[in-house]
């Protein structure tokens, strides 16, 4: 319909497309401040792969989210640098409600491992919305048993002797084993991490005896698990997991009270309005506790969380304080 | 029986179908534009598939996936602009037969092999997908390592009178690909305080670069772009197509196969599949010389493998739940959502669910065949555009598809970058193809090689402690031995080798 | 008479040892068992000797060949074109966050067609064409967030 006054001067066009260029941002930016948030879509940046758990977990909540918000939510992946791009992105946003990202334990220790300057105060933290227990999985047949036998072994034998896998250095999964060892107190690095681009890849390995633990979720390795080729001996978790109800927690295995989980949440460029933030930790509520999010989580076997605000900083700090102690014993802080 | 029965009651239900159908047009486009991969089309099928029944969402991913790979041939024939970077391989065969006035030559094979492999490939996903399992899964760090240089070595000197300039644009791809952080220790590398080169050079923008926005730059230089040659003679698809198919049925069979085995590898995916398989054809072909210059049988054999491999990814993944590759890596959570947990006991659990699975692979791809020769026909037209215009639409189209990548104008200054780069290169003779290819496999040879030294503390007789590695540790050294053999003989003697290349 | 392989040669070994240069100082991170830099030493140390190789080949007057079709001169007028091909791309990536995606591109495209010569008329029409065609199977069909054109979305709100 507007074709006839389009093609009728190229040069119109490129002269409008130049010279209105300012016009047409202030005019955006004022409708934008006038309208009550949101009037247009809402993008989540995604700092990992599409397919992946962080992204996955993201677009299950995206449909909730999208119901309770009234707008069209759009996810991004930007992926690369063990998330720090991703991240970077959302930090540098604009802080007006429009770009939300899906921040991941990375955030408490970034800074510890002097690979980008952010932290937990580099946003605006709306809320945890899940998390991922680690877990203790082996080859079925090899040389243990259970948790019990894999901890003889971290005492006794040398240390580096024993490999495991899942995540890169100083991902979760390494922390994982790391706090183990160390609450068994043996030096965080007894047992020698070989880092994994992925917890798939990682599993693959223990199947063909290049490592000996996985130290991932152990909803990634089900499949393998329910098969009979590995055996996940304990999980990382204050309870049993609905989807593993035979395995023991690692208390419940040792006596030890060591938990861990990879958890996913929902931030913000920090400085958001205050109305917005409020706007988003309600609506985001409301969409995480739609049943449909909530079953469509709990059946891949992940744990919907939702803490808001003040509860998720606390979190987010402790865990900090957590992940630099491992670090610092791992030699990875700088 | 009635559980087969039941899945093509499934399969052929009109609904699934007319999704089928539709997910392969999606197919064609996203595989036609550069930048767009058939596992970003995946990503974008997810949301859409939580609204479907499960065998039309897998269906769906199936279709959309084969004829992806597939269309990724109609640029890299008609612009030498590979659509994904499965196609990247035999880029060079199909540009060339049309520069000789022949494209449908090229894609019309391509489109015979694609459908072929994706058939063959369902067979062995349907017959032997436990035992492949079982094979592929028992490969560590020390087998991919030799995988990947074996894979590097067969192809190190493709397409080049002048090996040593191959040999750089090999290490030169290699030498890119360890830009960023480094996988295995977390150490930033090369990327001089920028954080977006934290994350390291994409493949798709640099392929598109290497590849497309050389070659607008020489046509702008030089006043014709060569893909003028190539307009008003677009013959008939399908004249003589079956009968070269035929002749061509050894390399079709071989690069299923080599397709499929590398495919079920998880890890390894359409690209590498194609790339060795293009390597073996090469070395055993029939008419070497035509290699470089638009070889039916490299580009048969190499497309052939590409979309096996995308069913030889399904192998591991429905059997233990292991991505083959990153497309079935998002399926798997389909999969899952979908109620058909992966696992060997997914044979015995949902046979209807699962046989429907099996047989919506074998529509998708036989339906590829017609809809690959009406995309081809209508892909033609772009031979005719006005060779005033052609060239500032694909430099559009490869802005938008290097951006969509990440939704990052940094991947948009990497295709600029490697445009120069490319340019520089072959204006000086050396050829871009092996620096793909080093950027392909640069990543699986160095990580798998840093972990196996991390396992063994640094004792470099771990990559021939496991039987399986030391067999491709053999073979990849004498691999070697012979090629450097090759490559000694011919600059003392200057005999038999040097003929043919100069032709 | 492969003076230029001589020259081509010596660039790639310098560049290469630089590589490997910068690859020798990187670190060692704990649990590895060589530094970051290893593989990339190996890579650079390899291009050097490729690159000497070269320059070789072309001493002995084996690189003669290359000097065939793509060996004429370019004119000022390609010159102009393939810098123009630049400018329009490195403008897009400037100016389209501000101006929209549609605008950009259909500047990037009419303009540069201009200057490859087509008639207005073309120019303008493959400019509105493709900026459009491009807009709606990525943005629409595809989800990628493109630059929003504000006044364009208000016409033709789809």
């Amino acid at each position: 319909m507007k074709n006839g006054w389009m093609t009728s001067g190229f040069s119109r066009l490129f002269a409008m497309s130049l010279l209105g260029g300012g016009f047409l941002v202030a005019g955006a930016a004022g409708d934008a401040a006038k309208a009550e948030y949101p009037d247009r879509p809402v993008t989540i940046i995604v700092p990992w792969g599409a397919g992946g758990g962080t992204d996955t977990i993201v677009r299950l909540f995206a449909v909730g989210f999208e119901e309770a918000l009234g707008v069209p939510v759009n996810i991004v992946n930007r992926t690369g640098g063990n998330g720090v791009i991703g991240h970077t992105a959302i930090a540098t946003a604009a802080p007006d409600g429009y770009t939300l990202g899906a921040c991941t334990s990375e955030i408490s220790y970034f800074k510890t491992m002097n690979l980008a300057p952010l932290t937990p105060e580099s946003f605006d933290l709306i809320s945890r919305i899940a998390e991922i227990p680690a877990g203790v999985t082996v080859k079925t047949g090899g040389r243990f048993q259970d948790l019990k036998s894999v901890v003889e072994a971290m005492k006794s034998e040398p240390a580096g002797t024993l490999t495991s896998s899942g995540s890169g250095l100083g991902g979760p999964w390494h922390l994982a084993i790391a706090g183990l060892a160390r609450m068994e107190n043996l030096p965080a690095s007894t047992v020698k991490f070989v880092p994994s681009q992925g917890g798939a890849p990682a599993l693959q390995d223990v199947m063909a005896g290049g490592i000996d633990l996985f130290t991932g979720s152990p909803v990634e390795a089900k499949s393998l698990a329910e098969s009979g080729e590995v055996k996940v001996v304990a999980v990382m978790a204050k309870e049993r997991l609905a989807a593993f109800p035979d395995v023991p927690t690692v208390k419940e295995a040792i006596g030890v009270d060591w938990t861990l989980s990879n958890w996913f949440s929902l931030c913000a460029p920090p400085g958001l309005p205050a109305e917005v933030k409020a706007k988003i930790v309600e609506t985001g509520k409301k969409g995480h506790a739609a049943p449909s999010v909530q079953t469509n989580l709990k059946e891949r076997g992940i744990t919907p969380v939702w803490d808001g605000p003040e509860q998720f900083a606390e979190f987010a700090n402790a865990f900090a304080g957590t992940a630099a102690i491992l670090l610092k014993d791992l030699g990875l802080a700088k | 029986m009635t559980a087969i029965a039941g899945a093509f009651a499934i399969v052929l239900d009109p609904a699934t179908l007319l999704v089928i159908v539709g997910a392969s047009l999606l197919g064609m486009l996203i595989g036609s534009i550069p930048g767009l991969t058939a596992v970003m089309g995946t990503a974008l099928l997810v949301p859409i598939t939580f609204f479907m029944d499960p065998v039309p969402a897998i269906a769906a991913m199936v279709a959309m996936t084969a004829t992806a790979i597939f269309a990724g041939d109609i640029p890299g024939a008609l612009l030498r602009i590979p659509g994904t970077p499965a196609s990247a391989a035999y880029v060079d065969e199909a540009y060339a037969l049309t520069r000789r006035g022949k494209p449908e030559v090229g894609l019309g094979l391509g489109l015979v092999a694609s459908t072929a492999g994706g058939l063959v490939g369902s067979i062995f996903l349907i017959v032997c997908a436990p035992l492949l399992a079982r094979i592929a899964l028992g490969f560590s760090t020390a087998e991919y390592f030799w995988l990947a240089l074996l894979g590097l070595s067969c192809a190190a000197f493709i397409g080049t009178g002048k090996p040593l300039k191959g040999l750089f644009s090999l290490l030169f791809g290699l030498a890119v690909s360890t830009v960023g952080l480094d996988p295995a220790s977390g150490v930033p590398r090369f990327t001089f305080g920028s954080i977006d080169l934290m994350g390291g050079i994409n493949l798709i923008p640099a392929l598109i670069g290497l590849f497309a926005i050389s070659e607008i730059m020489r046509g702008a230089l030089h006043g014709a772009p060569a893909v003028r040659e190539g307009i008003g003679t677009f013959g008939r698809v399908t004249a003589g197509l079956w009968q070269r198919a035929r002749e061509h049925g050894r390399n079709i069979a071989r690069g299923s196969v080599v397709g499929t085995l590398v495919g079920a590898l998880p890890g390894a995916g359409a690209d590498i599949a194609a790339w060795i398989a293009y390597a073996i054809s090469r070395r055993f072909a029939r008419r070497p010389q035509d290699f470089g210059k638009g070889s039916l049988e490299g580009l048969a054999e190499a497309g052939a493998a590409n979309n096996s491999s995308l069913s030889g990814a399904w192998v591991p993944t429905l059997v233990f739940g292991i991505p083959g590759d990153s497309i079935t890596a998002i399926v798997i959570g389909v999969l899952i959502l979908k109620g058909m947990e992966p696992g060997p006991a997914i044979f015995i659990k949902q046979p209807e669910m699962i046989y429907g699975v099996l047989i919506s692979f074998f529509l998708a791809n036989l339906l590829m065949l017609p809809l690959g020769l009406a995309f081809i026909r209508v892909a033609r037209h772009v031979v005719r555009v006005p060779p005033t215009i052609l060239p500032p639409l694909v430099l559009m189209a490869c802005i938008v598809g290097a951006f969509s990548l990440n939704n990052s104008l940094f991947d948009v200054w990497v295709m600029l970058a490697f445009g120069v780069i490319g340019w520089l290169m072959e204006e000086n003779g050396i050829p871009v193809a092996p620096a793909i290819l080093g950027l392909v496999l640069g990543g699986m040879l160095e990580f798998n090689f840093t972990t196996t030294l991390i396992k063994s503390d640094g004792d470099l007789l771990a990559f021939f402690m496991r039987p399986v590695a030391a067999g491709l540790g053999v073979v990849t050294l004498l691999v070697w031995a012979v090629t450097l053999f090759r490559l000694v003989r011919p600059a003392r003697g200057a005999g038999v080798a040097a003929g043919p290349r100069e032709a | 008479m492969a003076r230029s392989d001589i020259a081509l040669g010596l660039v790639i070994a310098g560049l290469s040892t630089a590589f490997a240069v910068e690859a020798s100082g990187l670190p060692t991170a704990p649990g590895t068992e060589f530094s970051a830099g290893f593989v990339p030493m190996i890579l650079g140390c390899g291009g050097a000797l490729a690159g000497l190789g070269i320059a070789a080949e072309g001493w002995r007057g084996a690189g003669a060949d290359q000097q065939g079709e793509a060996g004429q001169p370019p004119t000022l007028a390609g010159l102009v074109r393939c810098l123009s091909v630049f400018l329009a791309a490195i403008l897009y990536g400037l100016f389209a966050a501000r101006t929209g995606f549609v605008p950009a591109a259909a500047a990037v495209i009419g303009g540069l067609a201009l200057v490859f010569g087509a008639s207005l008329r073309l120019a303008a029409g493959a400019a509105v064409a493709g900026s459009l065609t491009l807009f709606l199977v990525f943005s629409h069909l595809l989800r990628v967030p493109l630059p929003p054109t504000p006044w364009l979305s208000a016409l033709w709100p789809f």
